[in-house]
């Protein structure tokens, strides 16, 4: 028998699961609570340009077993709160795809789902999920948005290189959605009135003390089951009983107080150190610190439920980066001078930039991660927790493909997503292959977060091009 | 039910027929192994070396034929139908509305199948909605207790509750244990009744404990602790009951099964073999053996590209076409995998198929009379078996253009199990375009491609070989004799097709419907069935251990033309079945 013990440790080996550690990715993957507690929902989206290297971002099959590249290295400590998804087709451009900038095709198309309306304004021919989802939340409360802001759109960008050159992904079912440059200006429209305050109330504690004497009842079985089985049942079993006991501490708390009257947390305050203006030559300092304070301020005081940040470019000297050099004109010419098919064969001297500049997009990204960390519930919970905070962008790679986009959803709306995922699918037109699962559209993936953040969505973007909910990426 | 009473009868035939016993003759060509003794005195039909070597990828291993190691016993969990079919059986006769059904998350198939041990670990999510659905039971079961026809109640006053949970116990609590409860079990039980009901009254109370009943691991899992010591445990014939109710109908057992554990009669495999011709003419089991076979043969996921096809290519082809065709081919596997006659052979080989009026043309027939899908015989000359129904080959195609390197690596995968090697680590799989004004067919720049690089060529040899076997079919499942290619010209496709370096299946094949002839012959092909339907019914891993078992069970079906009712008879003979490992401590 020692033998048969052998193999399945041989096989748990194989697949880098021995022992306790099999276990390890779900325990650190659990929270000890979840929704259903009063406690909203949030949209944040994270937008970048230029898409991915793909060869530096992610390694793996789908599956909890994956690596993070090069390019994602700054978000190691937060990778088990991430589902990352490799293979999201943009597939309503593939409807029609229009000749000219690529950049400004994808951006109307990336969160909107649809189909371009013309290449000057660059714009979907429907609402981005931002708004869509801001709508649903007015929707659900009685027509008026349950926060002072329904949404804010935040830039980090040098006005002389802004939007008006490709265009911005964010658009109600009529026309473009403003966007703000001045940090400043978006603290003024959230401390217009002041700084929250939540008011909290005592619930009827029995039904939770009724509740948790069941669990206790079913943990004191899983510990006398587990008491008689082995070590690896054992093991099963104590997992599933450690959860129960977070169920029960969950219950606990709810019992004595709950927040009530919105999600304004301890940490809600006025941040200090807002940037005035962006513009100046020192927008990328000013913008890449105001924005995630920012952020941060108005998902702890409850003051927006929709947040987007669009990372337009950081500044070159963020990256290393002097615009003429190494045979290049930008940034813009640098990133589409790389061949993605030759790797690590490209010139080395643009591939040494263009790396920092695309790792420097993983910073910012793990910057805002830890800002939501940092926010704690009424229910243990961090704020990321009750997010579904999207990165994404408006091509692929740097060859202009609307295919094969590797996106990544941080946070677990509320316990509806699963995180410390990878999802290898497989992007239009690439070769099927037994690990690779049919790829979402861009619509498909974007349903499902406005699903996970409470808005009942059934179909997104171009109904052509919109498959349903992406029932891979729930919990 | 002709499909029911054909399986029922193909089993009797093969169980009563062939030897239930276990009883053979002496060893066959090549005596690599005598007959032995299996756990209840059985005597073991003996293995020759040839069994063992059926698939070159994998050759199995079985050091000691006359006494096989059992592999391990892994602790499986219920799986999302497994627990909604159980709590409805359970508190029958009342119901669960579906609108109160707790949503369990997805579940994650590990090597193919959702009920695989490994890929159980439980979740936040899976413990959360699991307590949100006890309640609901609980408050089901407490407001109709007297329906559940239980000796004392409801009470009829105060002096009657004690009596009542206690029949509650010895019937309700079993089922849902499905054994009797031990001591420490029916104390504890009774320590939380009488807590409960010290503070809340009688009905609350039982509601309290039936929340907490089905929230219990001897609930939630299968926990299995067999009686006995030595190297093989016999399982109870209580834990041998839920083995087979949950593989032939995915729920707890039923009466009969219990009554057959406490009267000792899944003790012997005679008494096993006799529930079982009982629990496979069960309406439920199409469901449970049905989903085996999607699991196995990926049907899901290939679904979901038979969908996604390009209209300005094949105009008129639209969902209602797609769900037609998949509905189609789940009433294919469930009569030729699970009917009269059927089996492994039937699946692979049969004409038929499940057609609709406004998918007719894809399936080269015309429309049949009647509403709905109608069974019809296709053209033999065109199509054969599984791997030609419309549904199979439009999922392993992609938009506009059909894919016979998608095509071969399923067949390689899951009807060959010689997988083949995944691609290198970031090789661009994207498969190019033709060159416009191209004359090339897809087989003639596929091999093109290939041959041109040979880090290609090694697996492809073996991909396309077999793909091209399907070039008759385009990228919606339709029948054709010529390609349009890139230059407009319509040119003639090749359908010959090669297959290499297999157990048994090796050599050139003038078409695609000859090479699945020789595919459905292949012993390497049966003992791929049997590793999946194997690792399905055990919810783990094959490992070497399983040499032994293997290498019978599909000596067995191969002696039985591929026919499932051979398989399951095998299957449910051998020790690994009806004992288990000791645990590690």
């Amino acid at each position: 028998m020692s033998n048969t013990n052998a193999n399945r440790r041989r096989l748990l080996q194989s697949l880098g699961l021995t022992g306790a550690a099999y276990f390890l990715p779900t325990l650190r993957n659990t929270p000890i609570a979840r929704a259903q507690t009063g406690i909203p929902k949030r949209l944040v989206i994270f937008y970048t340009h230029h898409g991915v290297l793909p060869w530096q971002w992610a390694t793996g099959s789908t599956g909890t077993t994956f690596e993070l590249g090069p390019s994602l290295a700054p978000l190691a400590a937060h990778k088990m709160d991430l589902q990352l998804l490799s293979g999201v087709d943009q597939k309503a451009l593939d409807v029609s795809r229009r000749d000219g900038c690529g950049h400004a095709t994808g951006e109307s198309g990336s969160l909107t789902a649809q189909t371009q309306v013309n290449q000057a304004k660059a714009r979907g021919n429907g609402p981005s999920i931002d708004y869509h989802v801001s709508e649903g939340f007015k929707r659900l409360n009685g027509g008026k948005s349950p926060t002072l802001l329904d949404s804010v759109r935040s830039v980090m960008a040098d006005r002389m290189h802004n939007l008006s050159l490709w265009g911005q992904p964010y658009s109600s079912p009529t026309g473009n959605l403003p966007v703000e440059y001045n940090p400043q200006t978006t603290f003024t429209r959230m401390f217009a009135n002041g700084v929250p305050t939540g008011t909290k109330t005592t619930v009827d504690p029995i039904p939770f003390n009724k509740r948790r004497s069941v669990l206790d009842y079913a943990n004191g079985e899983f510990k006398s089951v587990a008491n008689r089985m082995g070590k690896y049942e054992s093991e099963r079993l104590t997992q599933h009983s450690d959860l129960i006991r977070d169920l029960e501490a969950k219950l606990a708390g709810m019992s004595v107080q709950m927040t009530n009257g919105g999600g304004v947390t301890a940490q809600c305050a006025r941040p200090n150190g807002i940037a005035a203006t962006s513009g100046s030559s020192g927008w990328w300092d000013a913008t890449s610190k105001s924005v995630p304070l920012l952020m941060q301020a108005a998902i702890a005081c409850d003051l927006t439920r929709v947040f987007c940040i669009q990372c337009q470019e950081p500044a070159p000297s963020a990256f290393g980066y002097t615009p003429g050099a190494v045979g290049t004109t930008d940034l813009h010419d640098l990133v589409h001078k790389l061949d993605v098919g030759m790797k690590e064969d490209n010139d080395k001297s643009r591939l040494d930039i263009a790396k920092v500049y695309y790792r420097k997009h993983a910073e910012v990204f793990a910057d805002l991660i830890q800002k939501l960390k940092d926010i704690k519930e009424a229910d243990g919970n961090s704020a990321l927790y009750h997010t579904a905070f999207l990165w994404a962008g408006e091509i692929a790679q740097p060859g202009h493909s609307y295919n094969n986009n590797k996106w990544i959803v941080a946070g677990r709306a509320g316990g509806y997503l699963k995180t410390g995922y990878l999802h290898a699918w497989q992007g239009d037109n690439v070769v099927w292959t037994a690990d690779k699962p049919a790829a979402p559209s861009n619509g498909d993936v974007l349903a499902t977060l406005a699903n996970a953040v409470g808005v009942p969505t059934t179909t997104f973007g171009l109904p052509s091009a919109f498959k349903g909910e992406v029932a891979a990426m729930k919990a | 039910m002709k499909r029911r009473r054909g399986f029922l009868s193909a089993f009797a035939l093969v169980c009563l027929g062939a030897g239930c016993s276990g009883t053979t003759t002496g060893p066959g060509p090549g005596g690599g192994g005598g007959g032995g003794k299996g756990g209840d005195d059985v005597v073991l039909p003996p293995i020759t070396r040839d069994s063992l070597k059926r698939n070159p990828a994998h050759e199995l291993k079985c050091d000691n034929p006359d006494d096989p190691s059992l592999g391990d016993t892994p602790l499986v969990r219920l799986t999302t139908p497994e627990y909604h079919n159980t709590i409805r059986d359970l508190i029958a006769p009342l119901e669960m509305p579906i609108a109160k059904r707790p949503t369990l998350p997805l579940e994650t198939p590990f090597e193919g199948f959702t009920n695989h041990a490994q890929g159980q670990t439980p979740s936040t999510e899976l413990v959360e909605s699991l307590e949100t659905g006890s309640q609901d039971v609980g408050a089901i079961v407490s407001a109709g207790l007297g329906k559940l026809e239980i000796v004392g109640c409801p009470p009829s006053g105060a002096s009657g509750e004690k009596a009542c949970f206690d029949a509650f116990v010895d019937t309700f609590a079993q089922r849902a244990f499905r054994r009797p409860l031990d001591g420490g079990e029916r104390e504890r039980l009774g320590a939380y009744y009488s807590s409960m009901r010290a503070t809340y009254d009688f009905n609350d109370t039982m509601r309290l404990v039936v929340n907490g009943i089905v929230q219990t691991p001897q609930f939630l899992y299968r926990v299995e602790y067999g009686d006995g010591s030595g190297s093989k445990i016999k399982l109870t014939g209580y834990e041998v009951a839920s083995r087979l109710s949950y593989l032939f109908w995915d729920s707890m057992p039923d009466a009969d099964l219990f009554a057959a554990a406490a009267d000792g009669v899944l003790d012997t495999p005679s008494g096993v073999e006799a529930q079982v011709l009982r629990l496979v003419k069960d309406t439920r089991s199409a469901s449970a053996l049905g989903q085996f076979g999607r699991e196995w043969l990926d049907i899901g996921r290939i679904e979901s590209f038979a969908e996604d096809k390009d209209v300005a290519v094949f105009p008129g082809f639209d969902k209602t076409v797609a769900a037609d065709m998949k509905a189609g081919l789940g009433m294919y596997i469930d009569e030729t995998l699970l009917g009269e006659g059927g089996g492994l052979k039937t699946l692979l080989t049969s004409n038929v198929g499940f057609v609709s009026a406004k998918a007719a043309a894809i399936y080269g027939v015309g429309a049949p009379a009647g509403a709905g899908l109608q069974r019809v015989e296709l053209n033999a000359a065109e199509r054969k078996g599984l791997a030609t129904q419309p549904a199979i080959l439009a999922g392993l195609a992609a938009r506009s253009e059909h894919s016979p390197i998608k095509r071969g690596v399923w067949m390689m995968s899951h009807i060959m199990c010689q997988p083949a090697p995944p691609p290198p680590v970031d090789l661009n799989t994207k498969e190019p375009a033709p060159a416009p004004g191209s004359n090339l067919t897809k087989r003639e720049r596929t091999v093109m491609e290939h041959e041109a690089v040979a880090l290609c060529k090694s697996c492809h040899v073996q991909i396309d070989g077999i793909g091209f076997g399907f070039e008759g079919y385009d990228a919606v499942g339709k029948y054709r004799t010529t390609e349009k290619v890139a230059d407009g010209s319509m040119k003639a496709v090749d359908t010959s097709a090669v297959i290499k370096e297999t157990g048994d299946m090796d050599g050139d094949y003038a078409s695609g419907i000859e090479m699945i002839d020789a595919i459905a012959r292949s012993e390497q092909v049966a003992q791929c069935f049997v590793e999946h339907f194997y690792r399905y019914a055990l919810s783990r891993s094959v490992v070497d251990e399983d040499g032994c078992n293997i290498a019978r069970i599909t000596d067995q079906t191969v002696a039985n033309q591929g026919d499932f009712a051979g398989m399951l008879n095998g299957l449910v003979k051998t020790d690994t079945f009806r004992y288990r490992t000791p645990f590690e401590r």
